[in-house]
Order: structure tokens, then C-alpha cells, then sequence
């Protein structure tokens, strides 16, 4: 499971605050709408020693607050402090489950607390994505597929959210062995990120490392050979690109997409696959000196 | 009509029909034994990592006898109760065994991990080295049923020169120096002791540490010295200045060269392929030769590997089995490297999301080509609570269709999931069908009976070296049936994880009712020649 690629989805989940109860928090609103997070987070806990028993919002205002100024253990405490006084607070659950997934995907409280929230926002696409992914991340993957065709409903237009959605539903179905279900979804991800202002290659990669392992490596260049044209920059795709052209035996071509590989791979593991593939390939074409460059490099690292 | 329905009904079939299927006969062989790991709350690394199995033939009476290592108590690594004995069964014949191990005298001692059978000697009686936690164990066959503990005399105690004993997990022998001594492989896993287990948990549930909590350990290399003793040439030899996180060795001479070379799989770390130079030193080549990693260029949690010739090209391949989200590489030998083949050959899409410990490359169905095993189960035994996987796991068998392998699990008869870890191959009724024994977890073990039903032939081969090793370990048979491509196989009982199997060479031959001609090259380099050898039978060869 690429764990990295649900971490990244997830960012782009917008957080949502609840609203204030106190004079102060006012006041650190406007702070954090100015980017003065540390300024808001002192007024809130001013405000929230002098009156715990405040909205959900306030509490979900500070966890925001240290989130932005990553303090993450802070920002959870914070979210937590709120939830012991509004345990069904949907948005605080959402928001603190979030946060301790993004810590420890395997957090069995994010687990509950994105569970929570979901039945707490019935309608909150954002929420059943979160929690799919979650599921998804802890191999509960019906549970996760539910999440994901509920997030689906409701994500109306948002062709970014779509795909997304459509990603984990492929990599859930593929988990549970019903690869025709798996295909489907990947395709359906496929043909929404292909259309958007900025596809993203990670969930493209998806699609072709699943065919890769249906040993259908003439369908998966064809995805691969399409992610380079719109990210020719990506790493990944130019190494399964390699590793192809060396399988027919084009090696001097499989070296240099592998170099291209070398060159723009911007992750410890796509740095050393790209090494990896070049030591043996150079070592299969005889040319020992190159080859043993990339495994000095291996061996160092 | 009918004939079109029934088009249709195949067209909706799942997986083609299984021609590979095992009977689980523990239940009525008389075998007894429960491989105690001692489980405690302190989740001691060593309770998920035991333990291993062979299968040889310890009398010489022509069947294949099982050994069984065992866990001890812990933190004491105390086997004093019997219920922590190793456990010896003799091979009554008619698949029922009985327990011989206290007239043996092979309680064995400490907290056992691994086994490794071979004649070291040659006597012309199968040893046994087991390897383990606090202690190593060298016990000489005597050849009248029991055996003498000769550790200490061997100098095989597995005493590191500056890390004292290390955590031993397998082991293996070979021949490296062709010298007609099989020599001794050390496989390392990581320091560790009781006193100083690191506590890991997932949401305050404590479980068993990732080996990233752990140093690796060196690998050791004992050289026969024809006397009894054994020298450690690990420093010399090269093997030693590697450190891994080792678990299975395999043998297989990959170049041709003439000289046994070793495959190492680590945990957590890149795989080993030392390559024999010949001169009694080793070059690790696994980066070069394409064997270090996964396709993804990402280390796998190595576990048992195979070293063998899966495409009847003549050359070993490599299979290594590892943990849930790596998929178990099959390297396919091209002289000097490997090519990975896990996805093209349909490893990756029926391996992935699964995790096993022993493996095997065996020709089950006698089909002429060489299928794949793996002894499946999470490593952690709360996995259901850690990452909601389940921790027993059903066997795996993948059949060679002739480059591409179809997974046959489903039909093969494994019966229920279960923490299984070492396999060990060979054939207990001589039927000339592959079986396997696995070890399970706090469980009886599974003896698992080839009872596939296609009428293909088969060959076993027998090796008696004279001037080479009495085993005949290492020597590499290339057979041309009357129908069908050549076929190669070598002698090795080093396979899977921590487990010793058959020392006899297998062939499956299809529909070939003779072989034209069968030539052993024997360690030594010395070729042999057979012609016009009769399929179905057992063929003992003496090293002319």
C-alpha cells in the first residue's frame, strides 16, 4: 500500500473550525487569518484556562492553530481537551482524527474517531474519504470500500476528490483479490486524472503497478509511457520505463530513461531503486566501472 | 447448445483445475510433535522466528526420517521439560513414524532455531547441525541410531571472535573448496537477549519488534578439516565482513564456474550472493547480479529462498519469500546476473499481500517443470490486532506452466491457515512425489502428502560421492528425457527457511518413460554418464 501517496491525498483536505464561544477567540481568529498562529494559540489557551467550557470550535481553532505551527502533539492534545467535553462534536472528531492518522496511520483512535465523525457528518465528503483511506491503511478494506463509494456520492463535480476516491477503491478491491473491481476503479481514476489542470502521477502509478502485477506489462507501458508525457520529471515512471526497454534487451535506451530516473528522483527509495537498476545493467553490458559506482552509492547509503 | 452453456460455464471458472494436491496425514502417522515457542508478554523476538525442520534418512533403511528443533523457556532458554525436546521420528514405512528421539539422544539443548543434515564425515551417515539462540549443536550420526553430541571437539559452538554467540537462525553445508568435505555455513540474524529486549507496541498493545530495532550480525564460515574439526574462515573467506539480518542459505553454482556459491536473504536488508572465486574467498555480488532488492528496488523482508533451475535453462534461479506488500522474487538466472521475472511470471499477482517463512522449488506434479512453495503466516502472532491481517495463513503452491506460474492454493488440500514457518522437501514414501513437512507455531506440524493424481514420471537420484563429498552435495545433474527439453537439478539440502531437506536429486518427466541420458557433474568436476535410465525409480549413483 503507498502509504506516502494517501499521506499526500490527505493534505489536500481542507480542516474546518466551528464557532467561537468566547470574546478572545474572536480576536485569534483574526490572528490565524493573518497567519499569526502562535499570537492566536496564546490567546486561545488564555481564553480556555480562564473558561474550559468552551465550543467545539475553540478547541478546533487552537488544534488548527498548533497544527499550523506544527506542533502536532500540542495540536492533538488541544483537539482532545475538546473532545472530552464534546465527545460527538463531528467536526473536532474529523479534525483530531485526522491529525493522528497523519502521525501513525495504524492509530486505532483514528480509527474511532473518523468513525464518529462520520456518522456525525453524514454529508461531509472529506470525512468518508478520510476514513476510507484509513481503513484502507489497516486492511480493513470493506470497510473502506463503504467509506469510499459514500464519499463518492457525495463528491458531486470535484473531479480531484473523484479521483482520489476512485485510487483507494482500486487499491482496496486489488487487496482483496477482485482484480476486475480493482481494474475498473483504477480505470475510472485514470480517466478523470488524465483530464485534470495538474494530473497527479502517484495515482497514475497506481494503475500501472496493478497491471504490472496482473503481468500485463503492454497495457502498463502504455499508462507508464502517458505519465511521462505529462510528468516527464517523474522518477518512478521513467524507472518502470527502464526497467521495460531492458526486457527487450534495448538496454543503452533502459539506461538512459534509468539516469533520467537518477536524476529526478527526489525520495530516498527512488534513489536507490534507480542506483539499484543501473549497477546491475551496467554490470550486465560489462561496463564494471559504472556499475560499481552505483553500488559504491548503494553501499554508502 | 449444451456444449455452448458449457463454454460459457468454463468461461466463468476461477482457476483452472489444480493438478497439485497435498493430504495432511499428521493425525495418523504418529507424529506427536507441538513446537513450543514459549510465548511471553515481554514479546521475545526469538518466540516468532523458530523453527525449523528435516527430513533425512538417518538409518540408511531407504526412508526419510523428520526432525523437529523446539523453543526452550524464556527468558532462561531453558529445555530441560520435555515438552521443549527436539524430537526425532524415525520412518516406519506406510507414512507412519515413531519417536525415537530419547535412543537417539537428540533432546538437543538451549532454544533451537535451524537444522542442517549432511555426512560431514563421510561415514555414510547423515549429522546433524542445529543451529540456535545461546548455543550451537554438532551431533555425529554413529550409525547404530544414536548420536554424540561433538560440538565442542568440532569447534562449532558458534562463538562470534568478538560478539560471542550469536542468535544462529539457519544453517547449511557445501563443498567451497571442492576438497570432498562439505563445509559449514553460520546463518546470523541479530544481536540480541532477553535482558535487553526493546519493548514495541501499536496503540500500547505490545507486540514483536521490527528487525530495525536490532544490529545485524555477520555470517560464519566453518571449513571441514577433515579431522572432526572445523576452522572458522569467516574473516578469510570474505562472508564475514557482511553484515545482514540473515535467514535462509542456498546453494547453487550460478556461473558455472565450477565452485558453490551462496545466497543469503536478510530481513529488512538486502540479500547476499557471495560468489565462490575458487581461491576460498568470496565477492557479495547480489547489487551487480540484480538479487539485492525487489523490483521496486526495495529491500524485502527476506525469509526462505531456493536456489534452482525453475526454466530448464539449465542455470539456478533464485526464489525468496518474504512479508505482505513485497511479493516473492523469482530471479531467473541469464549467466552473470538475474532478471527479475516476479511480475511477468505471476508471482507478484498471486504472492502479493501475503507472508511466508519456508520455501521450496519442487517439481510436484512431475510435469518436467520445477513449481513453487511457501509456508505462509504474519510474523506477528496478534497481527488481527496490531494491523487487522490474520496471523495464520494458508499454505501457498504456485505451478509452472512453463515460465508463467498459476497459484493451485486454493485445491491443493493445505486445510486450515495456521502459524506455519520452516518447510522441509523430500519424498517420505518414495513414491516419487515431492511432500513437505512445515512446522507450525504451537501446533502439530503439517505432513503434507503429494497425492497428485497425474500420471507423469518421475527419477530420484541417489548420489553417493567417493572421492567427492559422501552426500554428494553440490554435484549438478542434467538429464535429457526421451520426450521433452533437458532437465537440470543439483544436490542441496539447504532450502527454505532454517530446514534441511532430501539430499536425493528429483526430476519430474512428463511423459517420459526413460531418460536418454543422465550426467552428474560431481563437485570435483568429474563427469558421469548414464544412458538409457528407466523413469520410476530411485537410482542410487556412485561416484565412479
Amino acid at each position: 500500500m503507498n502509504a506516502i501517496l494517501i499521506l499526500a491525498l490527505m493534505l489536500a483536505a481542507p480542516a474546518q473550525s466551528g464557532p467561537p464561544g468566547l470574546a478572545q477567540v474572536l480576536a485569534a481568529k483574526d490572528q490565524a487569518k493573518q497567519g499569526k498562529f502562535a499570537e492566536a494559540a496564546e490567546i486561545l489557551d488564555r481564553a480556555l484556562a480562564a473558561e474550559p467550557n468552551a465550543g467545539p470550535g475553540v478547541y478546533l481553532l487552537l488544534a488548527d492553530c498548533r497544527a499550523n505551527l506544527n506542533q502536532k502533539d500540542e495540536a492533538i492534545a488541544a483537539g482532545e481537551r475538546g473532545l472530552k467535553l464534546h465527545p460527538n462534536s463531528g467536526p473536532l472528531s474529523k479534525r483530531v482524527g485526522e491529525m493522528l492518522f497523519q502521525q501513525n496511520y495504524t492509530s486505532k483512535r483514528a480509527g474511532e474517531l473518523l468513525a464518529k465523525a462520520a456518522k456525525a457528518l453524514p454529508n461531509d465528503p472529506a470525512t468518508h474519504h478520510l476514513r476510507g483511506q484509513w481503513a484502507l491503511l489497516n486492511h480493513l478494506e470493506e470497510i473502506a470500500i463503504a467509506a469510499e463509494n459514500r464519499a463518492l456520492a457525495l463528491a458531486g463535480s470535484n473531479n480531484l476528490a473523484r479521483m482520489q476516491i476512485y485510487t483507494v477503491l482500486g487499491l482496496a478491491e486489488d487487496a482483496l483479490k477482485r482484480s476486475l473491481r480493482a481494474e475498473a476503479a483504477f480505470r475510472r481514476a485514470w480517466e478523470i486524472n488524465r483530464k485534470l489542470p495538474a494530473p497527479n502521477p502517484d495515482a497514475a502509478l497506481e494503475l500501472a503497478l496493478f497491471l504490472l502485477r496482473q503481468s500485463r506489462e503492454s497495457d502498463a507501458q502504455k499508462v507508464v509511457d502517458s505519465i511521462v508525457a505529462f510528468a516527464p520529471n517523474f522518477s518512478p515512471a521513467r524507472l518502470e520505463r527502464a526497467k521495460r526497454l531492458a526486457a527487450q534487451g534495448e538496454m543503452e535506451k533502459a539506461l538512459g530513461e534509468a539516469n533520467l530516473a537518477l536524476d529526478h528522483a527526489d525520495q530516498p527509495k527512488t534513489l536507490r531503486a534507480a542506483h539499484a537498476f543501473l549497477a546491475k545493467t551496467y554490470f550486465a553490458l560489462g561496463r564494471t566501472e559504472e556499475a560499481t559506482s552505483h553500488q559504491n552509492w548503494i553501499e554508502s547509503h | 447448445m449444451i456444449k455452448l452453456l458449457i463454454l460459457c460455464l468454463y468461461g466463468f471458472s476461477a482457476a483452472p483445475l489444480s493438478t497439485i494436491r497435498f493430504e495432511n496425514i499428521v493425525s495418523q502417522s504418529g507424529v506427536a510433535f507441538v513446537l513450543e515457542n514459549s510465548v511471553t508478554p515481554e514479546k521475545h523476538q526469538i518466540e516468532t522466528m523458530i523453527g525449523g525442520v528435516a527430513v533425512f534418512d538417518y538409518n540408511n533403511d531407504g526412508l526419510l526420517d523428520i526432525y523437529f528443533v523446539n523453543g526452550a523457556t524464556v527468558p532462561a532458554l531453558d529445555k530441560s521439560g520435555a515438552r521443549y525436546s527436539n524430537r526425532l521420528y524415525k520412518n516406519n514405512g506406510k507414512l507412519v513414524f515413531t519417536d525415537v528421539t530419547e535412543s537417539a539422544g537428540l533432546r538437543g539443548a538451549g532454544y533451537g532455531m535451524g537444522i542442517a543434515a549432511a555426512d560431514y564425515d563421510n561415514d555414510g551417515y547423515q549429522d546433524l547441525f542445529l543451529a540456535g539462540v545461546n548455543r550451537n549443536q554438532l551431533f555425529h550420526n554413529n550409525g547404530d541410531g544414536t548420536f554424540t553430541d561433538v560440538t565442542a571437539r568440532a569447534g562449532l559452538e558458534g562463538l562470534h571472535p568478538s560478539l560471542g554467540k550469536t542468535w544462529s537462525i539457519s544453517a547449511g553445508w557445501f563443498d567451497y573448496d571442492n576438497d570432498g568435505y562439505l563445509d559449514l555455513l553460520v546463518i546470523n540474524y541479530v544481536r540480541w537477549s532477553p535482558a535487553n529486549e526493546p519493548v514495541c507496541k501499536v496503540d500500547k498493545i505490545r507486540t514483536y519488534c521490527s528487525p530495525n530495532s536490532y544490529k545485524g550480525e555477520p555470517n560464519m564460515l566453518f571449513r571441514n578439516q577433515g579431522d572432526g574439526t572445523f576452522t572458522d574462515v569467516s574473516d578469510r573467506s570474505g562472508i564475514g565482513k557482511h553484515i545482514g539480518k540473515g535467514m535462509g542459505a542456498a546453494f547453487a553454482d550460478y556461473d558455472d564456474d565450477g565452485f558453490i556459491d551462496v545466497f543469503v536473504s536478510n530481513d529488512t536488508f538486502r540479500n547476499f550472493l557471495f560468489h565462490n572465486s575458487g581461491d576460498g574467498t568470496f565477492t557479495e555480488m547480489a547489487i551487480l547480479a540484480g538479487v539485492a532488492y525487489n523490483e521496486n528496488g526495495k529491500s524485502i523482508a527476506g525469509m526462505g529462498a531456493d536456489f534452482r533451475d525453475v526454466d530448464n535453462d539449465g542455470k539456478p534461479d533464485i526464489f525468496v519469500v518474504g512479508m505482505a506488500g513485497d511479493t516473492f522474487p523469482l530471479f531467473l538466472n541469464q549467466g552473470r546476473q538475474f532478471a527479475d521475472v516476479t511480475r511477468a511470471a505471476g508471482v507478484a499477482r498471486a504472492t502479493h499481500g501475503v507472508t511466508a517463512w519456508g520455501a521450496g522449488i519442487f517439481d510436484f506434479d512431475n510435469d518436467g517443470f520445477k513449481d513453487l512453495f511457501a509456508a505462509c503466516a504474519s510474523i506477528l502472532d496478534n497481527s488481527e490486532e496490531i494491523d487487522h491481517l490474520p496471523s495464520k495463513l494458508s499454505n501457498k503452491v504456485l505451478r509452472n506452466l512453463g515460465g508463467a506460474f498459476s497459484d493451485m492454493s486454493a485445491g491443493a488440500g493445505f486445510g486450515q491457515p495456521a502459524a506455519h514457518r520452516g518447510a522441509a522437501f523430500g519424498d517420505l514414501n518414495n513414491d516419487g512425489r515431492i511432500d513437505v513437512v512445515v512446522t507450525n507455531l504451537n501446533a502439530k506440524p503439517d505432513i503434507l502428502i503429494n497425492r497428485s493424481t497425474a500420471s507423469h514420471h518421475w527419477l530420484l537420484v541417489n548420489l553417493i560421492g567417493t572421492r567427492s563429498n559422501r552426500d554428494g552435495l553440490g554435484a549438478r545433474i542434467k538429464i535429457t528425457p526421451g520426450s521433452g527439453p533437458p532437465l537440470s537439478n543439483h544436490a542441496s539440502t539447504s532450502v527454505g527457511y532454517s530446514s534441511s531437506s532430501d539430499r536425493r536429486v528429483h526430476f519430474g518427466l512428463g511423459s517420459a518413460t526413460m531418460v536418454k541420458e543422465l550426467e552428474i557433474t560431481w563437485p570435483n568436476g568429474k563427469r558421469q554418464t548414464l544412458r538409457e535410465v528407466k523413469a520410476g525409480q530411485i537410482l542410487t549413483v556412485r561416484e565412479e
